[in-house]
């Protein structure tokens, strides 16, 4: 037995806790940092006790730096995340159309409806006056340029949409890239005592950040690597070998393909995450209310174009098309007064017989209240108070789930923080501790001296 | 549980947006007064709201039309009650001239010559661009001032549109015994041979079938006839030219039996007009100016058994009159009923509008004032989180 190997001890005893209280000081630098995982140094004992040589020498190491997580919510939180964004980016733009298609407050499609029907009332009351039919002219105009801006408004969501999609895929493909790199670094690297925290990290963010943008699944090579997949099962990465996603604008609506096998439209497997919620109202959303809406004019403009050519113009002639529609595929954005009329009030029919009554006016008026819509069962103005109540109920119902999905994130969230989270209170409490242990080691230091001193002096 | 500080600081700022999104929501309601600001706030409301604001617009619009109805027939009931007056007098004027000289008969002749100008000129009353008793013809005086002994048949009208260039008449002897509008329509162009028409004996509600047109010589009925000169087939018809011809019953009136039509509820039209026909021609009873004239010339004759006769159809004249403004003031019944009715269910419809959309500003303001005291605490809190920690002891 040597003195001298108490002083190692006393030694390995300094590094260790130093070790540890640097742990601690990243855990305290990080308190702030999304997704750090605070991390604890594992002390074990070394060396042996040896009775017979009267020797007991056991000292500490810092076996490896532990990342304190848990795999399962760590997953959960990724597959949330697609669910989450999902409903934040679907709510968001429900609203816009909303905003567009809303008519709870006046104005839009229904007044203008309602104002059309009433200049045509209106013209019956005096079938030849010129204020009349102005009149007519002016609110029919009005109510086709609603139309047309209603739809315009649409496209533009559209518009808007594809604009996000072209900008969100480069951000999906930037993401493999940065998670097969990390995983090219840990296979060069090996699993090792912890030098790796806090590239994991980086990397369990990373797939929260795609899943946030497109659903994915993602399962764990062996290796220490993970592969991704689409939710069909088409590879995204495997191993450091990243795909790419790319689109083509087609018709207005964007489709998405893997080079994994190109000539493929992926977007049917793509369901989830902030590209799901943009493709679903891409491609079923936004069409449902523009084939609503074009439905509804082409409705509109059959009904009235038939009862206007029924009837007779203030010259005696049969009436023309009152309506027309240049675009049969987009009715509600190329509908227009029939020129001739625009230009020419008196071509107005507003009799049912050449002597010049207003029967015409009357009936054309009446189509207010026919059940047009809807395999008969519902008036004009009816559908279009169905489209408030059905974008109303579809963003009500929007909010309801992002409330919901927002509240399990927010649970995953705190389960993660509470398990994986940076406490200072406990940070400083540990660190009193290493203090303490520390403090305690540099006193064996002095001990060891002293004894050594009095050793030094029996010889002298 | 472990509870970090992020985790209080996260709670901290996810309650205090939920009371701030509250408080949001509540002034928003209170400062628009409506509980539905949009569709989401309540879908079904808002299919309501916007159903019944159609609702409400159709009824401020069939209101509209009933006012419009109801000032026509005051107008007509007061030109009506001028007609009553006119005939009134002409009896006065009668029982004072019968026996008496013939300057005297002529003096009474020239009265009643003069009451028959403004019977006329009442009777050719307009009312806004319409005449009050033509029917549903437009543009033609219902009374002429020399009545026609025999059926006539008016020039014939082409539609300003038509494509044929040619020239067209109307020729044959009416057979008809009331005033209508014959109308012929190509439905085919083309020349004669090629181009196919239909008729109408009704102004151009209803058509005939599809005929093939083989002369110049169209025959549209009842002895009216149109014929046509394509200068040798080089005048070809469009698709829908329109011919019309007014056939006439004789007499003096020029009007037709159609009344006008007005929609005063939903799915309901209502007739508002006294045509001409059942007001002073036979078709009512009487023909007033037929009576009045004949009145006249017995008067300058002094033709006492004749006289006698036209004064029973005269006192048959008033009757018919009085009949009809007995039919405007029934009419007019009729519309108020109507308006009271519509009056009451936009009552009703503005109330569900109001329970549909209105807020309940009370209940919102106390929701509101309890709001404000959690966003307070809220605030407190967050102001109070950083403050116990265990750096403060050590």
């Amino acid at each position: 037995m040597s003195i001298n190997s108490l002083l190692f001890t006393a030694r390995d005893s300094l590094i260790a806790h130093q070790m540890a209280i640097s742990v601690v000081g990243s855990n305290i630098a990080n308190v702030n940092t999304p997704g750090y995982n605070r991390q604890r140094a594992d002390l074990v004992s070394i060396g042996a006790v040896n009775v017979s040589g009267l020797d007991a020498q056991i000292g500490v190491s810092v076996n490896q730096v532990s990342r304190i997580y848990d795999r399962y919510i760590d997953s959960q939180i990724i597959q949330q995340q697609q669910t989450t964004a999902y409903s934040d980016a679907l709510l968001q733009n429900l609203q816009n159309i909303q905003i567009i298609l809303d008519d709870t407050n006046g104005g839009g499609i229904n007044e203008t409806l309602n104002q059309f029907w009433a200049s045509w009332e209106d013209l019956s009351n005096n079938p030849s006056g010129t204020l009349e039919r102005n009149a007519l002219l002016s609110r029919a105009e009005s109510l086709t340029e609603t139309l047309v801006s209603y739809k315009q408004s649409l496209d533009s969501v559209n518009t808007e949409l594809s604009r996000s999609i072209v900008g969100i895929i480069p951000l999906i493909n930037d993401k493999l890239q940065e998670i097969a790199d990390i995983n090219g670094l840990i296979i060069k690297e090996g699993t090792n005592k912890g030098d790796l925290n806090s590239i994991l990290d980086k990397r369990t963010n990373a797939l929260k950040e795609l899943g946030a943008m497109v659903n994915i699944a993602y399962f764990d090579a062996g290796d220490g690597t993970i592969n991704v997949s689409l939710a069909n099962g088409q590879p995204l990465l495997q191993g450091t070998m990243a795909q790419t996603l790319s689109i083509v604008e087609n018709n207005g609506k964007v489709d998405i393909y893997n080079s994994n096998s190109p000539g493929t439209v992926v977007n049917d497997a793509i369901t989830g995450g902030t590209l799901g919620a943009y493709l679903e109202l891409q491609c079923s959303i936004l069409p449902g209310y523009v084939d609503d809406l074009n439905n509804m004019t082409n409705t509109l403009a059959a009904r009235v174009n038939a009862l206007h050519n029924s009837g007779f113009d203030a010259n005696g002639n049969i009436g023309l098309d009152f309506f027309r529609i240049t675009d049969t595929g987009n009715s509600s954005g190329s509908i227009g007064i029939n020129p001739i009329i625009a230009a020419d009030i008196n071509r107005i029919a507003a009799s049912a017989s050449v002597s010049g009554d207003s029967e015409n006016a009357t009936r054309i008026a009446a189509v207010r209240d026919e059940f047009l819509m809807n395999d008969n069962k519902e008036t004009l103005s009816g559908f279009l108070a169905s489209m408030v109540g059905e974008i109303g109920r579809q963003t009500a119902d929007a909010k309801t789930n992002n409330e919901h999905q927002t509240a399990v994130m927010n649970y995953l969230s705190n389960q993660r923080d509470s398990i994986s989270g940076v406490s200072i209170d406990e940070e400083m409490i540990l660190l009193t501790k290493y203090q303490m242990g520390y403090t305690a080691a540099g006193k064996l230091c002095t001990m060891v001296d002293d004894m050594l001193n009095i050793l030094m002096n029996i010889i002298r | 549980m472990r509870i970090t500080e992020n985790m209080r600081f996260n709670a901290m700022i996810g309650n205090l947006f939920g009371n701030l999104a509250l408080n949001n929501d509540l002034t928003e309601k209170i400062a628009s007064q409506k509980k539905v600001n949009r569709a989401s706030d309540d879908p079904l409301s808002a299919t309501n709201i916007v159903t019944i604001r159609q609702s409400l617009v159709a009824i401020g619009q069939y209101t509209k039309n009933i006012d419009s109805c109801q000032a026509w027939l005051s107008a007509t009931e007061s030109t009506l009650s001028g007609v009553y007056d006119l005939l009134e007098t002409v009896d006065g004027i009668v029982v004072g001239a019968v026996g008496t000289e013939a300057s005297t008969r002529q003096i009474a002749a020239d009265n009643i010559q003069s009451i028959i100008d403004s019977m006329r000129s009442l009777a050719n009353t307009k009312w806004g661009n319409r005449y009050l008793f033509s029917g549903s013809r437009e543009g033609v005086k219902p009374f002429a001032a020399e009545p026609s002994l025999a059926t006539t048949i008016n020039a014939v009208q082409a539609a300003q549109g038509n494509a044929f260039a040619g020239d067209v008449e109307s020729s044959g002897t009416y057979t008809g015994d009331t005033n209508k509008t014959y109308a012929m329509k190509t439905t085919t162009a083309g020349v004669f041979g090629v181009a196919r028409y239909q008729i109408s004996t009704d102004g151009g509600r209803t058509w005939g079938s599809e005929t093939l047109s083989s002369s110049s010589i169209v025959d549209l009925g009842d002895g009216v006839s149109l014929t046509f000169n394509d200068y040798g087939g080089t005048k070809a018809f469009g698709q829908n030219d329109i011919f019309y011809v007014n056939a006439n019953a004789p007499g003096y009136y020029q009007g037709n039996d159609e009344n006008l039509f007005m929609t005063i509820n939903r799915n309901t039209v209502f007739s508002y007009t006294i045509n001409g026909a059942e007001a002073f021609t036979e078709a009512g009873g009487v023909d007033v100016f037929k009576t009045l004239n004949a009145l006249k010339e017995a008067l300058i004759n002094d033709d006492g058994d004749e006289i006698s006769a036209q004064q029973l159809n005269i006192a048959s004249a008033k009757e018919q009159i009085l009949l009809c403004q007995s039919l405007c003031g029934m009419k007019t019944n009729h519309l108020e009923v109507a308006k009271n009715n519509l009056a009451h269910f936009d009552n009703t419809l503005n109330a569900l509008l109001s329970e549909a959309q209105d807020a309940d500003v009370t209940e919102l303001a106390a929701k509101l004032l309890m709001n404000e005291t959690a966003l307070k605490a809220s605030y407190s809190m967050a102001a109070k989180i950083g403050k116990s920690s265990i750096l403060d002891y050590l």
